[in-house]
Formats: structure tokens, sequence, C-alpha cells
């Protein structure tokens, strides 16, 4: 079975509205990416990042628009879903390892939901992808005996792992030294080059999005603000994104101060 | 209005003193603060003088500062509450109708969101079992070892020892009519039909059921179980099914072992207390429990584990937010898991005795 589009875009989203309850997050976003791109996607907190994520990757039910993942819509379960999945990875923020299972597991986890023994092949493809993220020795550990970095390590050796076409990582710097964080950064560049790999990443990290992004989508309160390459964002882009990249902070909701009246 | 020296180091004793009364001068007249020989403002008094001026301003009055030093005024400046728009209050609760259409429409959302969880947690099961999805190998047995072989040595005590309870309790009874023997035929029936899966039912609700709960409640606020959906995994066949599957083959037999741990202790009782052979207690017992006796509380154990599993799964895997909420799901799961498989069982008391 093929995906109907299995070349030209891996994720088109169209008029996209969600929220949670009575809340609007966001308000007709669409956007279009091309395979073997690197996006990052930003923002302010609150500006719908996250609730872009979770809506594209079918964890959320859109209240309108139109979401589709290598040409499948994630939120609606069926054999199509369940291809466009066993083609594209997901690293979460905090790895959201399987707290049961080891990291030898975690990483053969989505072979075996495809129904393959955890042996074998599978055991030799994990062992590949965690020696690839320099995590081989960690086999045997439980996820609550590894530290922040390792997890997402071991997150993404099991991301990886089914060699998907496009991964999606959340804040994948989030709570990591720097230097952890730029080595992640590195890991994942060369990943895309290696392997081709289209990665789309929600992100507020700055130096990550200089170093590994192409193209950047930046939204606020919860709609597109600016899309397009990262040299035309530094250049032309409207100002908020350009006080972004330059650290400025948004200083415009500040309030009056209260005067007091003196006499003499 | 009245004219008020401030002294020259507000401080925390300052504010507490002399707070009070200026803020009731505040709401009858004019103030005017002579400053000029402030050195020190301590953060309390600071919040004290802004507070003072908003009273003052809400009762129509002013407060001026006299010749103010320069500490004062910066001070105050740092510490500036900002303007006097009125802080942003609760939303008021709304009309009483409409909070009752509310709740109403919640029930019935509710109700439907259960149906759809029990229906998927059936289906999610058969494909476990048919093997058209796939789970970790092994996970039904370690769930079973988990759910329910480390649970047996509480559910055989406790059943023991309440029925050693009920025996001595009865025991007495029973030798005043002269039918110490039929010791045997109460304990026997009460256990096998009511206390055993019952008291079972209990053990393993607040147990197991808490177990389950706080373990899946804990990976949903982690974002495991997002996870496991971005791998292809279907909560309810790689999470659901194994613990229901284990529960459903440990229930009956928890519920026999508990039975055997109660009938035991009755025939201590029997004999040390009543004076009764152990063969004479067998042949009444066996009189009087029959094989369909014995076929109900399998069944009745069968349906209790699919209720305890249906709760504690759906309360966990609905937890969202931050740790706390994982506490509140688990208090939940062992509250509703013991109340329904109550209301089950006095369901089939009805059903069978009337």
């Amino acid at each position: 079975m093929s995906l109907p589009s299995d070349d030209g875009a891996v994720l088109s989203v169209g008029h996209l509205r969600a929220g949670y309850g009575t809340r609007e997050i966001l308000k007709d976003v669409s956007v279009e990416m091309a395979a073997g791109e690197i996006r990052a996607i930003l923002g302010g907190s609150g500006s719908g990042k996250s609730t872009f994520l979770r809506n594209v990757l079918g964890l959320e039910k859109p209240w309108s628009g139109e979401v589709r993942v290598l040409g499948a819509d994630l939120s609606v379960p069926g054999p199509e879903a369940d291809l466009a999945l066993s083609r594209m990875g997901v690293l979460f923020q905090d790895g959201a390892l399987v707290t049961s299972l080891t990291v030898g597991q975690n990483t053969m986890l989505p072979l075996v939901l495809d129904g393959i023994a955890p042996k074998g092949a599978a055991r030799e493809l994990a062992r590949a992808r965690l020696s690839q993220v320099g995590m081989v020795d960690a086999w045997s550990l439980f996820p609550a005996e590894l530290s922040g970095g390792m997890r997402k390590r071991a997150a993404l050796a099991r991301a990886l792992v089914r060699e998907p076409r496009i991964l999606f990582c959340d804040e994948p710097s989030a709570g990591l030294d720097p230097l952890t964080a730029r080595e992640l950064d590195n890991l994942l560049l060369e990943l895309h080059r290696s392997l081709g790999l289209t990665l789309v990443m929600v992100s507020h990290e700055i130096e990550s999005i200089k170093l590994l992004a192409q193209r950047i989508l930046y939204l606020d309160a919860g709609a597109v603000l600016f899309d397009g390459t990262l040299e035309d964002a530094l250049q032309n882009g409207p100002d908020r994104v350009r006080d972004f990249f330059a650290r400025r902070v948004d200083s415009g909701d500040r309030l009056e101060p209260s005067t007091w009246e003196t006499i003499p | 209005m009245a004219e008020i020296l401030l002294p020259t180091r507000l401080q925390r004793a300052w504010a507490l003193e002399e707070g009070g009364g200026l803020e009731t001068l505040a709401k009858k007249e004019d103030l005017v603060l002579r400053g000029s020989g402030v050195l020190e403002v301590d953060v309390l008094s600071a919040g004290t003088l802004h507070h003072i001026r908003r009273l003052a301003r809400e009762h129509g009055h002013k407060v001026l500062l006299r010749a103010p030093s320069q500490v004062l005024l910066d001070r105050l400046a740092a510490l500036d509450p900002g303007p006097d728009a009125p802080l942003p209050v609760a939303a008021t609760p709304r009309p009483v109708l409409e909070r009752l259409g509310q709740s109403g429409w919640d029930v019935v959302s509710h109700v439907a969101e259960a149906w759809a969880f029990g229906v998927g947690m059936v289906l999610g099961t058969w494909s476990l079992v048919s093997r058209r999805e796939h789970g970790w190998p092994g996970a039904t047995s370690r769930q079973l070892y988990e759910l329910g072989a480390s649970g047996l040595p509480v559910v055989v005590l406790l059943t023991g020892l309440i029925g050693l309870t009920l025996a001595l309790l009865m025991g007495q009874q029973l030798a005043i009519y002269g039918e110490s023997i039929h010791l045997a035929t109460f304990m026997g029936i009460s256990f096998v039909r009511e206390v055993g899966p019952m008291l079972t039912a209990v053990i393993i609700a607040g147990r197991s059921g808490s177990a389950i709960t706080a373990e899946l409640a804990s990976m949903a606020v982690q974002q495991e179980v997002d996870a496991l959906h971005t791998l292809g995994a279907r909560e309810a066949s790689f999470l659901v099914a194994p613990r229901l599957l284990a529960l459903l083959v440990a229930m009956p037999f928890l519920s026999l072992f508990a039975s055997a741990s109660g009938i035991a202790a009755g025939l201590v009782v029997a004999v040390f207390q009543l004076g009764l052979s152990p063969a004479l207690y067998f042949q009444i017992l066996v009189q009087s429990v029959h094989a369909q006796d014995i076929l109900y509380t399998l069944l009745k154990s069968a349906v209790f584990a699919t209720i305890i599993v249906f709760i504690a799964c759906r309360n966990g895997l609905a937890t969202r937010g931050g740790s706390d909420s994982v506490g509140r799901a688990t208090t939940n799961t062992v509250v509703e898991g013991i109340f329904w498989t109550i209301v089950a069982d006095c369901v089939f008391a009805l059903v069978l005795y009337l």
C-alpha cells in the first residue's frame, strides 16, 4: 500500500483551527512542508506551537481544517494513518520512554508493534540506532536510571528505528545543558544529511534554530506571522520575528506606573 | 485634612503599628504625609503606603507627600503596583438553569464516553487475543503476577481473619440452639457465594486498581501514552487488554482461595471451640455447597475483575495535568471500584435470590 503523497509535500496543513474546550488556540493556520527540509516552528509561550504539533500528530482532533502527514489524516484511525505513523518518528520533550521497559526494549518497541518479535533482527536494528546515538551501553537500563540527555538520545533511537521519512521533535534541547543540547543538534543535523530525513522541530532555542533550521514558521497568538527561509526571516521578517532572533524582550504590555502627588 | 510625619526609618514595626490607623484616616479625609526625613523604607512599609493611597482614592480622598526624600520616592517607584485599575476578579457563577443544563449534558457525555471506552476495551482485548494487534510479549503474564499472584497472601490472610471472627460469632449462637454442626453450612454458603468474592473484589480494587491507575496516570502525564499513539499502538490493546486478561484469570482463583481460607478458619473454630470432628465438618460442607455455587462465584469474580479494570484504566488514561492529578485519579479508582463492585454484587443477589 502506498500513500497519496509518497513524493511531494510531507506535511500539509490547511486552515487549521484548534483549541481546548471553548478556548481557541489556533486560528486558521496553513502551511506546507516539502520532503527533506528542516523546519523550525517557533513563537513565544502560548503562541500555539505545542497545540499545532499535537494536532499534526493526531493527538487532538482539529476543530476544522485539514491536516495531512505523508498524505494521511492521523486523527482518523485506520490503515492509512497506521502506514503514515510507521513512516514517521516523534521525539517528545522528555523522551516519553515507556517506564516499565528498558532502553533496549523501548528501542525495539516500534518494531514489536509492527508484529516483529523483540529478538533477532529487531535487536540488531535497535542496537544499530542506539550506537548511532551513543547509547548502546545503556541497553539494559530503565528510563528512571538515565539522565535527561540520555533519555532524549534513547528516545531518538526509538524514533529512528523504523527509518522514518519525517521526524518531529518537541523542544529537542529543552532541559539540557548547552553542551548536550549542541551535541543533540549536531546529531539531528547528521541524521538529516545521512538519511535525507525531513525534520520538523518545535523550539524556542535560538542557537538550535540558527544551527539547524532552513525554513521557519513563526506562530503568534495562534496565527502564522512568518513562513519562509531563515535568512529571509533575519533580514526582512516582521519586527517581532527579528526581535526574537535578536533576543529583544517585548515590552509592549508594561503597565503605566502610578504617580504620587507631591507638595513642597 | 490630617498631616502626619513619617519617621526616619519606615520598617516592619511602623507598618504593623501605624498602618491600621492610617487606613482608618485615609477612608475619612485627605492625608498629607511629611516624608522629608525618610532615610529607609522597607518592603512592607512601601506596600502599606501604596495600600493607603488606593484606599483613600476609593473613598474619594487624596494622599499627598510633602517634600518627600529621594529615598522615599525611589522606593515607592521601585515597588509600584501599577495603575489603579481593579484586579481581575474570578468569573461569577453562571445562572442556575445554565449550570443545571451543563451538568445534565456532562452526565450524558460522561456516559457516552464510558460506553465508548468499554467498547474500545472489549475490541482492543479481542485484537490482542486474535493477534491483529501486537502488545509487548509477556505483558499479560507480568500483569498476572503483579495484579493477581502477588495479591494472594493479603487476600488469603484477610479472608482467613474475617472467617475466624465470623465463625466464633456464629459458633456461639448455633451452640445455644444445639446446632453447632451447621457452622459448616453457614461458613460454606456465605464464603463461597458472598464473602469470598466480595472481599476479594474490595481488596483487589484497593490494591490492584490503585496500582493500575497510578501507573497509567503517570504514563499519561509524562506523555508516554501520547508517544505510544505516535508509534501506532492503541491504548486499549497495548495497555488495557493485558490488565483485563490478567485480572479476568486471577480474580476467580483469588476468590476461590479466599473462600477456602474462610472455610478453613471455620474448621479451626469447629474443631477447637465446638469440638466437632474435621470429617463431619467436611461432610456437612460438601452437602451444603453445590457446584453451581462455585460457578456463580467464578462468574461474579470475572464481572468484578472487568469492573475494576474498566474503572482503573479509564481513570488512569484520562488523567491530565501534573503529579497532583495522579493522586486524585488513584483515590477515585479505589472509591469508585469498591462502590461499583458492591452495587454489582447487590444486583447479582437480587437476580439470584429473589
